[in-house]
């Protein structure tokens, strides 16, 4: 294995390419070894593992993206326009579409959280925008990385489905905040950022007062 | 154990095994009642649904070919409209500049994975490439995208949202190449942010009524040869449940197409596409 090309996971492409048909089963059979069981951190609640575990974990990020759009039309800035005020409108309606429908399909198993937004100045708008397109951009990402960690091509194609939507938002969110910011977090190989569970998790915990973990989800 | 470990072991011990259609079955029927106990109920049934368990390099290299064609017909799209004089606004000139750059780009990581999975590149060079949308023959339902503004970016918008969405038809297509997979998500979500951008230029410059996201089928043009690339956006129904009115929530049909894209697939995309191309 060595001696050939290896990628960052250390498996060379080509055994990759070759196994990953069947990695999917091991990954659903891995679940059910006895050194994977749950393990808390802090009293975190832990999202669980594999498919389940990461659409688990997009469920509490809509959770955070439409608590946030409720919470900053509850609580204006100054000077909020007609439009930007329709925009937060229509993107607390797409936000709540992800949740409930996620919360639908994960059949009362996904993780309800306590969002906790008191970093964020709702009076003030920078603010309120930087903190919604750090959300926004973290969402894209997330859902970027998580593609290629699900098993089910139909939970592959539904993170698509969200992550082009929360990527328009996230540069309609990127103008608002600075003029002409449309292409963020795109790198000079023109590809948008991932984020891996952890590091995800990490950050959507600001905005949790009911933190949650994700050990045991995929994360590679 | 990780996913790593997994992997290995696969590799190094029984692989073999495995690949034969009778003892895959009976690991997978093992495997389901331990899902069943895990109560992961709708993994395991997608397991079972997905009919193929790895998509050969001939299949992968078809569908890296097929967005090619996207990024090349893209790419003389931006090339050529920043030559014309006043069509693109000033205050955006780095916009498009960046624009063409990621696209090159796109064409250069896509070339990549082609070469690494032992394949060929597609190479379609501009003087094969219609803009106007008339398959080689000029003066297409576009023929107007590098003389007024709103062309231009009613085409950009043709080919970004549509883009996004051949992009993500693909995404399912290539589950057993993570390393692809994982390009074509980060492109996607590029084209989708390109998209709002030439949407946001329609509403900013030419005071057009339209909104950053994709509502129902709605193309937001009555250049009808744009409409091929909004078919399908009027789905309402994800992963078999209704998003209209979910959980009594004030979602109307307008938002709950709003709030996901579809997918394109190869055909349909191809049908946008081969416009652009002169085939001859």
């Amino acid at each position: 294995m060595q001696e050939e090309v290896s990628i960052n996971t250390g498996v060379s492409r080509r055994k990759f390419l070759g196994y990953a048909g069947i990695a999917g089963a091991g990954l659903l059979i891995a679940s059910c070894k006895k050194e994977e069981k749950v393990v808390a951190v802090d009293g975190a609640t832990d999202l669980g593992t594999n498919d389940e575990g990461l659409l688990n974990l997009m469920f509490v990020i809509q959770q955070v993206e439409a608590g946030f759009y409720e919470a900053l039309l509850k609580n204006k800035y100054t000077g909020m326009t007609a439009e930007e005020e329709a925009y937060f409108e229509e993107m607390l309606d797409h936000e709540i579409a992800h949740r409930e429908l996620l919360r639908n399909y994960l059949a009362g198993r996904g993780t309800v959280v306590t969002t906790d937004f008191s970093d964020v100045k709702f009076a003030v708008r920078s603010s309120v925008m930087d903190n919604a397109e750090l959300i926004e951009n973290l969402a894209v990402a997330t859902l970027n990385e998580a593609g290629r960690l699900f098993v089910a091509g139909e939970h592959v194609s539904l993170a698509a489905k969200i992550a082009s939507v929360e990527a328009r938002q996230a540069a309609t969110i990127g103008n608002m905040r600075s003029w002409g910011n449309f292409f963020g977090p795109v790198d000079v190989a023109g590809l948008e950022q991932g984020s891996l569970p952890s590091n995800t998790i990490t950050t959507i915990n600001r905005f949790l007062s009911t933190k949650v973990s994700g050990n045991n989800l995929p994360n590679m | 154990m990780n996913f790593n470990n997994i992997i290995e072991e696969l590799a190094s011990g029984n692989s073999e095994k495995l690949g034969k259609t009778a003892d895959r079955r009976d690991m997978l029927k093992g495997l389901g009642a331990k899902l069943a106990m895990a109560a992961v109920p709708f993994a395991a049934a997608s397991l079972f649904a997905n009919k193929s368990y790895g998509q050969s390099k001939e299949t992968l290299v078809n569908i890296l070919n097929y967005l090619l064609k996207l990024e090349y017909i893209s790419r003389k799209l931006y090339a050529e409209a920043m030559l014309v004089e006043d069509l693109l606004p000033a205050e955006f000139k780095t916009h498009f500049e960046k624009i063409a750059a990621n696209t090159q780009s796109h064409i250069d990581a896509l070339k990549q994975l082609i070469t690494e999975l032992g394949g060929a590149p597609s190479n379609i060079t501009d003087d094969k490439i219609d803009l106007s949308g008339g398959r080689g023959f000029g003066g297409g339902p576009f023929a107007n995208a590098l003389v007024n503004t709103e062309d231009f970016l009613i085409l950009m918008q043709v080919l970004t949202d549509g883009g996004e969405r051949m992009y993500k038809g693909q995404t399912f297509q290539v589950l057993s190449d993570k390393i692809t997979l994982g390009t074509l998500m980060k492109i996607h979500s590029v084209k989708a942010r390109q998209a709002t951008f030439a949407r946001f230029l329609r509403k900013y410059l030419l005071k057009e009524d339209i909104k950053p996201w994709i509502t129902g089928t709605n193309s937001d043009t009555t250049n009808t040869a744009a409409q091929r690339a909004y078919a399908g956006e009027g789905n309402t129904i994800q992963l078999g449940i209704d998003v209209v009115g979910i959980n009594g929530y004030q979602v109307n049909a307008d938002a709950a197409t709003q709030a996901f894209d579809e997918p394109l697939n190869m055909i349909e995309g191809n049908n946008i596409l081969e416009r652009f191309l002169d085939l001859t």
